[in-house]
């Protein structure tokens, strides 16, 4: 899912990605261009690659088939549900039922598909279920960059702004069952009956979902049935886009515009401050990357910087200036990983110091959000899948 | 039970059962008013209303399918299984629901890409939930053409009418639906569709009586027979066809169509239609079979 896994830290357990040194271990040529910013998934021994169309590939031998599906978001994966293999759950475009102002005001619907092979002769016929179902639809904030689904202690979770009939659009966090996609809460706020807040992507943590607002405020939701715990406000004004929170044992942490912000897990209270000295890069949806013990922003400054600090403190440890980033850092195994315009370089957590590099000839950039798995790293550009492993010797 | 208290010769048999039905028919108190065309659909609705007031029993078994599917649809709701809803806040008010044999009329839809995959004891649940219904409907259906005078079922007994009509009803009616879901689900494709949509609109008039002539004359002449009673008489069926199925997306809909402040639950549609329009097809099959054949 996005954020790889249901805090959304990009903080992998995972340690076979490469850390010395690099090699190709296999590349898969896509057939059409992908979309940028994918963010691909591993779920066993098969890599999900959204885009047109996504692609399941085998990740021991790149061999790949096609799912006639397509995500507006980054799909999250749900296995504990009635059925026996898994379902994918993404944002899909929804029909815009012959609307004029459908193209304007686009639609979306949470789907959840099943990516088992052979469904794609009959139309429609991986969607297991829809959230909401027609007329209903989920609106996003910000068509672009819609809040992706997380899955997480047995429920999905959708922060955003939804409608279940044409009169009322509503804000904050659906829950819904991962098999039929059944509402079992909500959390919604609104400043007006007209008027809903529109939430983020949810970090699920335990039993808590902390999620922010585009008016800057973080709420802390129990999972189990949608009340709240706490809500802090971390910024006076309503901005342009939300801000990702990472929640990790201790900290929430909340990356705005221009600074950090660490709350306690455990009340709201705010812990530490830190300005940024530069801004968030646009080229990354979610340009963060959380331990217990580091947070790794990437800043879109010129030239771009990777900064490091304590998770605790907020304290900055290190800075980099690395070419420029097109996905959130990945951490796995002690090494921060970065997407960029050229390929894939990894960092020593601890200090910032560049382990290796990879840039292959002539790539049609960017490069995708790195996925680590038992055997290696995973790294798309617009035309090619590349599995990389530790370099031999 | 044996098929047709009034009817004691098969209906290709002769003459007999023709003038039996056709006395049966007067017995009653129907209608008798066909002409060379044919009877039209108000003679028809006429003399199926009229049977129905005349014997309220025939509108028991269709009562007691209405409550079993009303049942799945609350279990369906309830379980981990996605629903459809299916109203006319989704499909409109002009919708006709097309029946192939009189059946159970669910306001709760099941689509066949929730069902791909499911493990064993959800599988169970959906197909219990929806497939006791349509049996329980098929029986239905036999006893209610079976008991309808005017039906030519000749001595049908009990273990045919169980044994050998009600699956055949139940295989002709999942056939039907299959065909009905390939087009659904855009085969063929392009302009071909609507060619086949009106194919299958055209075997489906012509095959509407196949319900009553699997009872009436068997399942291997059931599908030459009900061609046979429809000929000519095509648009009246389609009527009727029409008819039946608007009624059906109105009636299904009552849960949605009064104030939402009332709180009525969909199965009460599924209840309401599917023993309303349950039993007038069914009857109204005895009825066109009887009438068309004195035409």
């Amino acid at each position: 899912m996005s954020g790889g896994n249901p805090r959304g830290s990009y903080h992998t357990p995972a340690d076979g990605g490469p850390v010395d040194g690099v090699e190709t271990r296999w590349t898969r040529q896509f057939d059409r261009f992908q979309p940028s910013r994918v963010e691909p998934l591993l779920y066993g021994d098969t890599l999900y690659v959204p885009g047109l169309p996504t692609l399941a590939v085998d990740a021991e031998s790149g061999d790949a088939r096609r799912l006639d599906v397509r995500f507006r978001s980054t799909p999250a994966l749900a296995t504990e549900t009635a059925y026996r293999n898994e379902t994918l759950v993404g944002l899909q475009r929804a029909p815009t039922g012959g609307s004029p102002l459908g193209s304007l005001f686009p639609a979306f619907g949470l789907a959840g598909v099943n990516p088992a092979p052979g469904l794609d002769r009959l139309s429609d016929g991986r969607r297991r279920w829809t959230f909401p179902e027609r007329p209903g639809s989920v609106r996003p904030w910000n068509p672009d960059t819609p809040a992706p689904p997380v899955v997480a202690d047995g429920r999905v979770l959708l922060g955003g702004r939804w409608q279940t009939d044409p009169q009322t659009v509503l804000g904050g966090v659906a829950a819904l069952d991962p098999s039929d996609g059944t509402v079992e809460w909500t959390y919604v706020r609104q400043t007006s009956p007209d008027s809903p807040v529109p939430f983020g992507r949810p970090s699920v943590h335990g039993d808590t979902a902390y999620v922010s607002t585009v008016t800057h405020t973080v709420h802390a939701i129990d999972t189990s049935d949608g009340s709240e715990r706490w809500s802090t406000d971390v910024l006076d004004d309503e901005g342009a886009s939300v801000a990702p929170v990472v929640a990790t044992e201790d900290v929430v942490v909340i990356v705005e515009d221009e600074e950090v912000v660490g709350l306690r897990r455990a009340d709201g209270s705010e812990l530490w401050r830190t300005p940024l000295d530069g801004f968030l890069s646009s080229a990354v949806r979610r340009p963060v990357a959380v331990t217990d013990e580091t947070t790794v922003v990437t800043l879109g400054s010129d030239p771009p910087e990777l900064v490091a600090l304590a998770t605790a403190t907020g304290e900055v440890q290190w800075r980099v200036a690395p070419e420029r980033p097109t996905s959130p850092p990945v951490v796995a195994g002690g090494i921060v990983y970065v997407g960029t315009d050229e390929g894939v370089t990894a960092f020593d957590i601890a200090d910032g110091t560049q382990r290796w590099r990879f840039a292959p000839d002539d790539p049609v950039s960017p490069f995708s959000v790195p996925v680590v798995g038992p055997r290696g790293l995973y790294v798309a550009s617009r035309e090619t899948l590349y599995a990389l492993r530790e370099a031999d010797g | 039970m044996s098929g047709g208290r009034d009817a004691r010769q098969s209906e290709d048999n002769g003459s007999e059962s023709d003038h039996d039905a056709a006395s049966d028919s007067r017995e009653h108190g129907q209608p008798h008013e066909s002409t060379d065309d044919g009877p039209t659909v108000r003679e028809l609705l006429a003399a199926t209303g009229t049977l129905l007031r005349g014997r309220p029993a025939l509108a028991v078994p269709f009562l007691l399918v209405g409550l079993l599917a009303a049942a799945g649809d609350l279990w369906r709701l309830a379980d981990s299984v996605s629903t459809v809803p299916q109203t006319t806040a989704q499909r409109g008010f002009l919708h006709v629901v097309l029946q192939p044999t009189p059946a159970p009329i669910s306001a709760v839809g099941t689509r066949v890409p929730a069902v791909v995959g499911l493990r064993t004891e959800p599988l169970l649940g959906v197909l219990a939930a929806d497939g006791l219904p349509v049996l329980a409907a098929a029986v239905a259906t036999v006893v209610v053409v079976a008991r309808s005078p005017g039906t030519p079922t000749g001595d049908r007994s009990l273990g045919y009418l169980l044994g050998v009509a009600v699956p055949a009803l139940v295989v002709y009616q999942l056939v039907t639906l299959a065909a009905f879901q390939v087009i659904a689900r855009g085969w063929p494709p392009g302009l071909l569709a609507y060619l086949a949509i009106v194919v299958l609109l055209y075997v489906f008039v012509r095959l509407w009586l196949v319900p009553a002539t699997i009872v009436t004359a068997g399942p291997r002449a059931a599908v030459g027979r009900s061609l046979t009673l429809t000929k000519g008489h095509g648009w009246a069926v389609f009527g009727l066809v029409l008819l039946v199925g608007v009624g059906a997306n109105l009636l299904v809909s009552v849960p949605v169509l009064l104030p939402s402040s009332l709180g009525v639950p969909l199965p009460v549609g599924t209840a309401l239609a599917t023993a309303v329009l349950g039993s007038v097809h069914a009857v109204l099959l005895g009825v066109v079979v009887g009438r068309v054949r004195q035409a």
